[in-house]
């Protein structure tokens, strides 16, 4: 075994016996070649430029021919990122002069992000050692489209435009787009630019009953990038409510009373409140005695405002609605009526429910004024105030 | 002492007069059922003292005569209305002291 040789080296051998006296003659010689090895040299003098948002253009110095051990079969750029290899281009050795300072581009790679690029050579065998890393960015570029966009608080006139951020921003975000429209009517579109930190916008001045398109689309410091759009109709002009019907009575109390009623139509718009007026055999006039607010429920707005109107309306007709009415007086006949109300305003009364009778309660209040006179050496003389007026 | 509760009394005629009659429909509103009439409590003010009660069973009615109380003792009076259902709070104590003994018709009619 004939050991230490050079990598890629072209050897004769020649083979000769030997004794005590001396060397014979050596045979005639075979030719061999040493096999290839690795580079044992990097490229050096690595430079690295971005000449957009994905590629990096990468200058070299190829290693010393000598270090090369074999027969140089290109090289390749690494981009590395976290300590890992991202992306690799290979690319052949200059055909005109091996020698020569040599460059390659690196493409597909992440826009506005920070890369540390390396070069090596490589031969048969294998790959040689890569060069220093150097630090380059990868040039900004327009965002990502957002990542979504639907609609809240539907009316006849307004809606609430909600948007989530583009996964990649691709730069600095310095905000959003907006363009809005009549579907299909290009003339009738206006827009607007909000700050980064919104992700949703009031549009006002709808038409009832009408498709709107709507654009979103992020801006960075490079421009305005790919937008998203989706449409919607806005809703139902609204107009008065319709009074509930079949109001009912039950678990009647000193103070208070449920009161079950079946809602009218809402008039295209959620109801807002419920006015309570009673009349009692105390003041014979219809008087409000009670207000009940609607909690706003988005779902609940939602369904009754967007185009599926007809079938809300009907679902919230065979819906039995009740309220608890406090305020109540206890041991006062009441009758009672229910007024709807919507962003328009009042219902007609509904129809008086049954006249009953709230239950008793301890007095409100001792008697007023209680004075006490001395009347002589052994009576007191109390007075007080029969009225329990207010 | 006297004598305030002598002006308070007085106030307290004119106002029922004025009152009592134009309102009379309203009496009902705050009894909150079947009006049943008042409770008195009333005890001497010394430590130690146990209430004692007197019930009139008459929702019109407006005074009541204490008797039997001790000669020249201060005495503290509360009062609550109730109905078929229940009691109301009671009113805030009222305090007075009776005469002493003799000259009695002398002295009220002074103070009339």
């Amino acid at each position: 075994m004939i050991e230490e040789l050079i990598t890629w080296k072209d050897y004769e051998i020649q083979i000769a016996a030997f004794n005590e006296k001396g060397i014979g003659i050596y045979s005639s010689g075979i030719k061999v070649k040493t096999r290839e090895g690795v580079p044992s040299a990097s490229p050096t003098n690595v430079q690295a430029e971005s000449i957009n948002s994905t590629c990096v253009q990468v200058t070299w110095t190829p290693p010393n021919p000598q270090q090369i051990n074999g027969i140089n079969q290109g090289y390749k750029i690494q981009a590395w990122r976290d300590s890992a290899i991202e992306k690799t281009a290979s690319m052949p050795p200059s055909l005109f002069d091996p020698l020569a300072q040599q460059s390659g581009v690196i493409c597909g790679l992440q826009k506005f992000m920070a890369y540390n690029i390396t070069v090596l050579c490589f031969t048969n065998p294998g790959n040689g050692k890569p060069s220093t890393p150097v630090a380059v960015k990868t040039l900004e570029d327009v965002p990502d489209s957002v990542n979504s966009i639907h609609f809240e608080d539907i009316s006849d006139r307004a809606v609430k435009v909600v948007w989530t951020p583009p996964t990649k921003l691709n730069g600095v975000l310095i905000g959003y787009f907006i363009r809005y429209g009549v579907k299909d009517i290009p003339s009738s579109f206006r827009s607007m630019n909000v700050s980064s930190n919104e992700s949703a916008v009031k549009v006002n001045s709808l038409k009832a009953n009408t498709y709107y398109s709507f654009e979103v689309c992020g801006i960075s410091r490079v421009g305005r990038g790919q937008c998203k759009s989706a449409s919607m109709k806005s809703g139902v002009e609204p107009v008065l409510p319709k009074p509930p019907i079949n109001l009912a009575v039950s678990n009647i109390q000193p103070f208070s009373v449920v009161l079950q009623f079946t809602p009218g139509f809402d008039g295209n718009s959620s109801i807002t409140k419920w006015t309570v007026e009673a009349q009692t055999n105390r003041n014979a006039s219809w008087h409000k005695v009670f207000e009940h607010c609607e909690e706003p429920e988005v779902s609940y707005s939602l369904s009754s405002t967007t185009a599926a109107y007809g079938s809300a309306a009907t679902a919230v007709v065979s819906n039995m609605e009740s309220i608890v009415v406090y305020d109540l007086i206890p041991f006062v006949q009441y009758t009672l009526r229910l007024v709807a109300h919507n962003v328009v305003g009042p219902s007609a009364p509904s129809q008086p429910s049954q006249l009953f009778q709230t239950l008793q309660a301890p007095p409100a209040h001792p008697p007023r004024n209680v004075t006490v006179r001395t009347m002589s050496g052994t009576q007191l003389k109390v007075r007080w105030i029969v009225s329990f007026f207010k | 002492m006297t004598s305030c509760s002598n002006i308070c009394d007085e106030a307290v005629v004119s106002y029922k007069v004025l009152f009592s009659h134009t309102l009379q429909p309203l009496q009902q509103t705050e009894w909150y059922g079947n009006p049943r009439g008042y409770n008195i409590s009333y005890r001497k003010s010394t430590e130690g003292e146990s209430w004692r009660f007197q019930t009139i069973g008459n929702p019109t009615g407006n005074s009541f005569v204490l008797n039997d109380l001790e000669e020249f003792s201060t005495y503290e009076v509360k009062m609550a209305a109730f109905n078929d259902v229940g009691s109301s709070e009671l009113s805030v104590p009222s305090v007075e002291r009776t005469r002493e003994s003799g000259n009695e018709n002398t002295v009220y009619s002074k103070i009339l």
